[in-house]
């Protein structure tokens, strides 16, 4: 059990002449206990931070403490870290009892009790019928569960999973990250989860770091990731499908502003709320993001505005539907519900509140109000 | 007009049917594919085996050789072979050679292939020392056999001066090193200097494409250096390890060329190899019947320990679901 803090975290690779910034001045503070996804695309340095975190790589410049403790100069084996990775890395030679037991036999405990914690671990991840058999016999899927296993076997201070996910079909993910849920319930440990997926990032983590460039771009909660997105690429990375930007103008006073989008025949009223950043700054250009979740066909409950826009492709996925439309030359998303259809070339309503429409800077990409 | 056609799924000589010409071709090309390889190994395998199996049989000699007389002699020569000391002699020295000629340099060369790889972490050096270790086994075994002789004289040999010179040894000292007590281990250095890089490649190339996760799985797991390698490296590589075995064990079965360069298998037969003596006996005495009966029996005793070894190979492969 450890809080973990990254301060001012540098990694720089060196080649023949080359240098790879790979994560910049990154500050992170994982609370005891607590959930945290690490997400971005990838080349991102998000499992560059990870390696650091376990000590598989060194810290080029910062500092990393475990409940206040400087780890940077410590390997992994002195950190008491345990790390699932993303190609599950299990021993190949051993059998699966082996594998879990490996990590106690290192630490030198006695026989008896290995035997009593592999049992206890593999019952509460199903697998005590293959605890016999070696890795290559073994499914994706129970590979996996044996990997969690080994790191899961010892009371590591944190809890570190790369990418664990990403060799898994959309079922049995959609099961192991309820379970991992369930699990991290359980037991309440630290753990770091790193992934390039936001459903698996959302879904899990209680906190989610996101990055991109070698940067830290946000470090909160879903609510905040999805509502106050910190710039631009926080608010096109999380949400699906992403975010709609348009770069419009401020025109009118008072409680009649109104941002029109160049080349088209939109415009968006926001709420007074930002009516009143905008005032302040007094800028006369923005960039308008508006989720296509909360671009509907009929008007929603209380306040609503509307713009008008015509269908480009209707694209039915089961529970939605996402309907590309155009105005001008633009073209952006709304998600729809799946009842009805829509021909290309059909004209169309479609409604929002003035409070989901997000205002960000056009030339920094922050987030504005 | 010609009728357009798409290109035929089988050559068009292959279309037999249509042209008498090609049919002849289309019969042909398969036997003669397969029968020159054929005609090849029966000229060069099976006819000088069944010739000397023949002959082992008989007491031929140069003469009997040309002049087409020679008798029937049942199995006098096995007889005599294996009833001869020199024979005794020389099967000693090749489970000597064997076990520590082949065994040595599997050895060492896993040895050093680790040390390489765990130890130097810079690649280029890696490189570097790579082709130095590999260098001797580039050069042809006789020439090397030449050196080592040169290296090895009792009286002005490098080795020797070496010695004495460090002060391991008085000057007025000789190490006889192609002498009777010796010249058995002198083989086997000049062999192990030279071969000892093929076990090494293989073991590195080997150790260079396991999954580098594992190990770093287990340094996070906690395991000390000598644990991963005694617990998780070895036996990773065990089958790797296996074949490097295999194949030095089988050149060195057929060793032969040092021993011609560097002791003629001597002094007094001390460095005798099976191998050696039935080309004594058949090249230079030209006692053919007593040289076939020695290669038979080395060809039935490398034939069960091939068989063994392919056995081996086959259960590694399909343990790693290669067949």
């Amino acid at each position: 059990m450890a809080r973990v803090e990254l301060d001012r975290v540098n990694k720089i690779y060196r080649g023949r002449g080359i240098e790879v910034h790979a994560v910049r001045d990154l500050s992170l503070a994982i609370e005891d206990g607590e959930f945290v996804a690490i997400l971005g695309p990838s080349g991102c340095g998000k499992t560059s931070t990870l390696r650091m975190i376990v000590g598989l790589e060194d810290i080029t410049g910062g500092e990393i403490r475990f409940d206040g403790r400087r780890v940077n100069e410590l390997g992994p084996e002195a950190r008491n870290v345990a790390m699932a990775f993303e190609t599950y890395a299990l021993y190949p030679t051993f059998t699966v009892f082996e594998n879990l037991a490996f990590p106690l036999e290192v630490r030198g405990l006695e026989r008896a009790r290995i035997e009593r914690e592999v049992r206890e671990i593999a019952r509460l991840l199903e697998i005590e019928d293959i605890l016999g058999q070696k890795p290559g016999q073994l499914s994706g899927g129970q590979q996996q569960r044996v990997s969690l296993g080994r790191a899961l076997v010892r009371e590591p201070a944190v809890f570190i999973l790369d990418e664990v996910m990403s060799h898994l079909d959309a079922h049995l993910k959609f099961r192991m990250l309820f379970e991992l849920k369930r699990l991290h319930q359980r037991l309440g440990r630290t753990m770091v989860y790193v992934t390039h997926d936001q459903v698996e990032a959302l879904a899990l983590a209680d906190r989610v770091a996101v990055m991109s460039n070698a940067e830290l771009q946000q470090f909160a909660d879903r609510d905040a990731l999805y509502n106050r997105p910190a710039n631009r690429f926080v608010a096109d990375f999380i949400g699906e499908p992403p975010t709609n930007f348009f770069d419009a103008r401020v025109v009118g006073e008072g409680g009649e502003v109104r941002l029109v989008v160049n080349g088209t025949g939109l415009a968006f009223r926001p709420d007074g709320q930002r009516r009143a950043v905008l005032a302040r700054s007094g800028a006369r250009e923005v960039t308008v993001g508006i989720r296509p979740q909360n671009l509907g066909i009929e008007p929603p409950d209380g306040a609503c505005e509307r713009i008008e826009a015509e269908v480009d492709i209707f694209e039915y996925l089961g529970e939605t539907a996402i309907l590309a439309l155009r105005s001008g030359e633009r073209a952006f998303r709304a998600v729809a519900s799946p009842r009805h259809r829509y021909e290309p070339g059909t004209p169309l309503s479609l409604f929002y509140r003035p409070r989901d429409v997000m205002l960000f800077d056009p030339a920094t990409g922050d987030f504005l109000a | 007009m010609k009728q357009e056609t798409t290109t035929p799924a089988v050559p068009e000589w292959f279309e037999a049917r249509r042209k008498p010409r090609a049919r002849i071709v289309a019969r042909w090309v398969p036997w003669v594919m397969v029968g020159i390889p054929v005609l090849v190994l029966l000229a060069i395998v099976v006819y000088p085996t069944v010739w000397m199996a023949y002959h082992a049989f008989h007491d031929t000699n140069m003469m009997g050789l040309f002049t087409g007389r020679y008798a029937y002699v049942g199995w006098q020569n096995f007889a005599n072979v294996l009833s001869d000391p020199r024979f005794h002699n020389s099967v000693v020295n090749l489970v000597w050679y064997l076990t520590f000629g082949a065994t040595l340099e599997v050895l060492l060369g896993t040895a050093l292939a680790l040390i390489l790889y765990e130890l130097v972490p810079r690649p280029g050096l890696r490189v570097v020392l790579l082709v130095a270790m590999v260098l001797p086994m580039m050069l042809p075994p006789s020439i090397v056999g030449v050196l080592w002789k040169f290296l090895l004289q009792a009286n002005n040999g490098a080795v020797n001066h070496l010695l004495i010179n460090l002060g391991l040894m008085a000057p007025t000292e000789r190490i006889d090193w192609l002498g009777v007590d010796l010249s058995l281990t002198s083989l086997i250095i000049a062999d192990v200097w030279q071969w000892t890089a093929l076990p090494l490649l293989i073991v590195y190339s080997g150790r260079v494409s396991l999954p580098p996760a594992v190990f770093e799985a287990a340094r996070v797991d906690g395991a000390s250096r000598f644990t991963v390698l005694r617990r998780l490296t070895l036996p990773m590589l065990k089958e790797i390890i296996a074949i490097a075995f295999i194949l030095r064990f089988m050149d060195a079965y057929k060793f032969v060329d040092k021993v011609y360069v560097m002791t003629s298998g001597g002094p007094a037969q001390s460095s005798e190899l099976p191998v050696f003596i039935a080309f004594q006996k058949g090249i230079r005495e030209f006692q053919i019947g007593e040289a076939a009966a020695y290669a038979w029996l080395i060809f039935v005793v490398a034939a069960v320990i091939i068989t063994l070894f392919l056995q081996y190979l086959k259960r590694v492969l399909k343990a790693q679901a290669f067949a």
